[in-house]
């Protein structure tokens, strides 16, 4: 199901607008549109060309396939070089394709992707995945050294077990998470991407990376009901 | 947790190597300075104010001064020093891991033709 309350709103004022190639409205004012002579290529890639990964990632994230991530990255990437003379130079890069990443996913892509699954909010802990491995260590005979929880978790946790963790997590939750441990971005500009309050940035990490932990443990095939809910009951 | 159980122990035995590692990769100073205004005071026996800034910490959010009371407690009190130590690592690794992921080099190339079509 769609959640319409999602706090993400399209951004600027009104309804979005119907055609397809409508401008991301924080880039650009009625006034302000795209220019007759387009940017230079050259210029456009030299900026951008460094964050195509990250983009892909995020559009994997967002979409949860890789067909419809290919096409958000040509929609965000065309877009951006469209609004080129929008981008300040000096400000972050990564952090501006972002944000028109988001607006053309919420436009355009929100609709048919992946919702996340149902998860409890319920008794969220601090240092779940830190509480497990002690807990695990000490149940069963030592097969590691809990002087170095860490360990295990760089030697178990791939990047299929990382990724399937983070598909997990409700939308609003995986994209701060993501943006915040896996891309670098500061709170103020995960705050200008998603277009929501600093404070909200701050409420869904809290809880989104405990929601991350848990999804991570069930991966790395532990089980544990109570937890993780399938939304069926 | 009571912070009892641990303040007996005046030295950090281990070493916060974590910390400065890595310092100082975002300008973020600004942008946290006025978080914790309510709280007059840190108090650094207090696991929960420390709790309280975890992600901040791991991102990098909080500034100078707030950073420095977080370590303080750290260097007091080694079970919250081993949970951040795991955080942190924990980060790090899906950080470090999840970078393995790129673009198909085939929508790279796409893309380029598409910038630069007639």
């Amino acid at each position: 199901m769609i959640d319409e309350s999602n706090e993400i709103e399209p951004l600027g004022s009104g309804n979005p607008p119907e055609d397809a190639d409508r401008i991301p409205t924080e880039l650009a004012s009625s006034e302000d549109e795209a220019p007759a002579k387009p940017a230079d290529p050259a210029v456009f890639e030299a900026e951008m060309n460094p964050h195509l990964d990250s983009l892909y990632r995020n559009a994997m994230r967002l979409t949860g396939n890789s067909n419809d991530a290919e096409d958000l990255v040509q929609d965000t990437y065309l877009r951006a070089y469209r609004f080129f003379h929008q981008y300040q130079p000096g400000t972050n890069a990564k952090a501006w394709l972002f944000r028109i990443m988001n607006t053309v996913f919420l436009n355009d892509y929100r609709k048919k992707s992946r919702q996340g699954d149902q998860l409890s909010y319920d008794e969220l802990e601090d240092f779940y995945l830190y509480n497990k491995l002690s807990e695990e260590a000490l149940s069963k005979e030592q097969s590691y050294n809990m002087a170095n929880p860490e360990d295990v978790i760089v030697e178990r946790l791939g990047i299929e077990e990382i990724e399937d963790a983070i598909r997990k997590l409700p939308g609003e939750f995986r994209e701060t998470v993501a943006l915040a441990t896996m891309e670098d971005l500061s709170y103020q500009e995960i705050s200008d991407v998603l277009h929501i309050p600093i404070g909200t940035v701050r409420s869904r990490l809290s809880r989104g990376r405990k929601l991350l932990q848990r999804a991570l443990w069930q991966v790395l095939g532990k089980t544990d009901p109570d937890a993780l809910g399938n939304g069926d009951d | 947790m009571a912070m009892t159980e641990f303040a007996i122990q005046t030295r950090p035995v281990t070493v916060l190597n974590f910390d400065t590692s890595m310092a100082n990769d975002k300008d973020n100073e600004a942008i946290s300075s006025h978080l914790y205004e309510e709280a007059e005071t840190f108090d650094y026996y207090s696991c929960e104010e420390a709790v309280k800034r975890l992600n901040d910490y791991l991102d990098h959010e909080l500034n100078a001064d707030e950073r420095a009371d977080v370590v303080k407690h750290l260097k007091i009190c080694k079970p919250c020093l081993e949970r951040f130590n795991f955080e942190q690592s924990l980060v790090i690794t899906i950080k470090t891991k999840v970078k393995n992921l790129c673009a198909p080099p085939e929508l790279k190339s796409r893309l380029s033709s598409l910038l630069h079509r007639p």
